[in-house]
């Protein structure tokens, strides 16, 4: 029984690591931001529950701020600015879009893609926030809205992996550095995209073999 | 008896475009019905040989391969050798329109039965014009070549050579539309040959997923010899550094080289990538590489090379609540890992405490205050 306090702090101890590795946005600005800044916080997020944003990414984004030291008074304001983002992104991709998502609806939007191209990506094939980052980055390089969103739903339809979209995304920036109009750039990368998995010869040269007309 | 086969096709590109490289090391086993009409017996091959290709973005590379077969049994074929390398010059005119030339060499030798020989070369201008997911290729082409045959009057006798000359004028167009992931077309050819006029026309469809793909496709060929319905499936499956790729089906008539249509032939060859080189995606070449996959997404070892002086270096991101990690001095730069969910995450880095992005960053993203993250990507299949 003496080793009694020992085994307690062990319990507690574990039991306090086990809550940090669980730690919400929340729980971290509850602990780190000024309590001022988290009360208005909170009520914010209070505020737009019932529009079906999250708390969560609200949070974290004056937890963003703070890490950037931006001044205290600009938190509240951007993060306000950003719960509106998360309305619009809400509102445009349905109440089926997880966090993740809804993310980078905001994202998306604040790089310049109106929220009804958020509206028009495929519903029958998984939308991920890879999608919308890549329909961002295609549209803030000066693709027509229409051609990236040609070019995303050709992905989706392939099922095409975080990665690939990316790479996709990258080639088409890549060539619109090297001075191809973004319109031609896109429909290359997407030529590209729906030749990669093509069949072509049926087998290696020799295993149909030629046999003489005698 | 040696078997013969080559191809040529010298690229370039207009545009600099990077480029994908494969060498793919190959085994499998093939099987050759007769010539319609004849009564022998399938000829069976062990195969193996080497596949390399590298292409740009544009469309434009080089492709070059060679095959040995081993007969493993019937009466219409015998060991044999192939090798080709062809290529395209592929050049993009803007507006979907793109012309180019492709080129090919080809050899081919079979010991059985009769030792025949053939080297051959073809090519010719193409114009393919592209709008979403519509393409029509057309496509010119010649070639010429020179085949051997071996004869004997008795087995076993002194056989006596037969040299042909052979050569080829036609043109092809296919026509391809649909989805990303199904695509229709069809296609027709017709070419003026040393035996005769051989045409085509026929349909294919097309399934893509991801980096596989299975194609269907069913032709009537006209040649000399008659009328004959050509046509089978094809498929080629990639996973992770295999691929397995396969026919089924009735080879076609080669116009060029005169081989008459297949009474039915399959495939079936299990694929090694030994070198496999992508272009460098700009968007990920950063500051992360992943090292392992994890039950929620991946440990990421992050890298940056920090302003110079700088004493302490944190990342910090989405994924840590903002919360700055210690990264280490190593190799010229700072390092840490960590174990990011999948996803695409922002994040960035605080040098001596102070914000700190590299100004080369490929990909990157604005905050609310005019400050930017960097984009990191855990595949949610890593």
């Amino acid at each position: 029984m003496r080793n009694s306090p020992w085994i307690l702090l062990v319990v507690i101890a574990l039991a306090a690591s086990g809550a940090t590795a669980q730690e919400t946005a929340r729980d971290r600005a509850a602990r780190t931001l000024p309590a001022p800044v988290f009360e208005e916080l909170s009520s914010l997020a209070a505020s737009v529950e019932g529009s079906g944003i999250p708390e969560e990414p609200l949070f974290a984004k004056a937890l963003e701020g703070a890490a950037k030291r931006v001044p205290q008074d600009r938190l509240v304001p951007a993060v306000r600015e950003y719960a509106g983002r998360l309305r619009l992104s809400r509102e445009a991709l349905g109440v089926d879009a997880d966090v993740p998502l809804l993310v980078a609806g905001a994202d998306a939007l604040q790089r310049g893609v109106a929220a009804s191209a958020l509206r028009d990506l495929p519903r029958d094939r998984p939308r991920t926030p890879m999608a919308l980052l890549v329909l961002a980055e295609l549209v803030e390089s000066g693709v027509p809205v229409d051609r990236a969103l040609d070019m995303v739903r050709d992905a989706m339809a392939q099922r095409a992996r975080d990665q690939r979209m990316l790479d996709a995304s990258a080639r088409v920036r890549m060539l619109i550095r090297q001075g191809v109009p973004p319109r031609d750039a896109v429909e290359r990368v997407r030529a590209m995209l729906r030749d990669a998995g093509r069949a072509g010869p049926a087998l290696p040269p020799g295993s149909e073999p030629v046999r003489p007309r005698r | 008896m040696t078997l013969v086969v080559v191809s040529i096709v010298a690229v370039s590109s207009a545009q600099p475009a990077r480029a994908q490289t494969d060498v793919t090391l190959e085994v499998g086993a093939s099987q050759m019905g007769p010539s319609l009409g004849d009564d022998a017996e399938a000829a069976r091959f062990g195969v193996g040989g080497l596949r390399a290709s590298h292409y740009e973005l544009s469309g434009s590379g080089v492709a070059a391969g060679f095959l040995f077969g081993h007969t493993m049994g019937g009466q219409t074929g015998g060991d044999f050798f192939s090798a080709s390398l062809g290529g395209s010059l592929v050049d993009e005119w803007g507006g979907g329109w793109a012309g180019g030339m492709d080129v090919r060499l080809l050899g081919f030798g079979i010991r059985a039965p009769y030792p025949y020989r053939a080297l051959a070369a073809e090519g010719g201008p193409m114009l393919r014009f592209t709008r979403g997911t519509f393409s029509m290729t057309t496509a010119a082409v010649a070639g010429i070549g020179r085949s051997r045959i071996r004869l004997w009057r008795v087995p076993g006798g002194r056989g006596r050579l037969f040299f042909d000359d052979l050569w080829r004028v036609g043109g092809t167009t296919e026509i391809l539309f649909g989805s990303a992931d199904i695509r229709a077309g069809l296609a027709a050819g017709v070419h003026e040959t040393t035996g005769g006029t051989f045409s085509s026309g026929g349909g294919r469809l097309i399934f893509v997923g991801g980096q596989a793909a299975i194609e269907v496709r069913a032709d009537v060929w006209r040649t000399p010899a008659g009328t004959d319905l050509i046509g089978g499936l094809e498929f080629v499956i990639p996973l992770a550094g295999w691929s397995l790729r396969g026919f089924l089906g009735r080879s076609e008539p080669d116009p060029l080289t005169l081989a008459a249509p297949g009474g039915g032939s399959g495939g079936l060859l299990v694929g090694r990538s030994i070198m496999s080189r992508g272009p460098e995606a700009p968007g990920t070449a950063s500051n992360y590489e992943i090292v392992e996959a994890t039950a929620r997404g991946a440990r990421v070892r992050i890298r940056v090379e920090a302003p110079e002086n700088a004493k302490r270096v944190e990342v910090l991101g989405d994924f840590t609540l903002w919360e700055p990690v210690a990264m280490t001095p190593r190799r010229g730069g700072w390092e840490a890992e960590i174990e990011v969910p999948a996803g695409a995450h922002h994040y960035g880095f605080l040098a001596d405490g102070e914000w700190y992005l590299p100004e080369d960053e490929p990909s990157a993203v604005p905050d609310e205050w005019g400050r930017m993250s960097a984009i990191l990507v855990v595949d949610t299949e890593s």
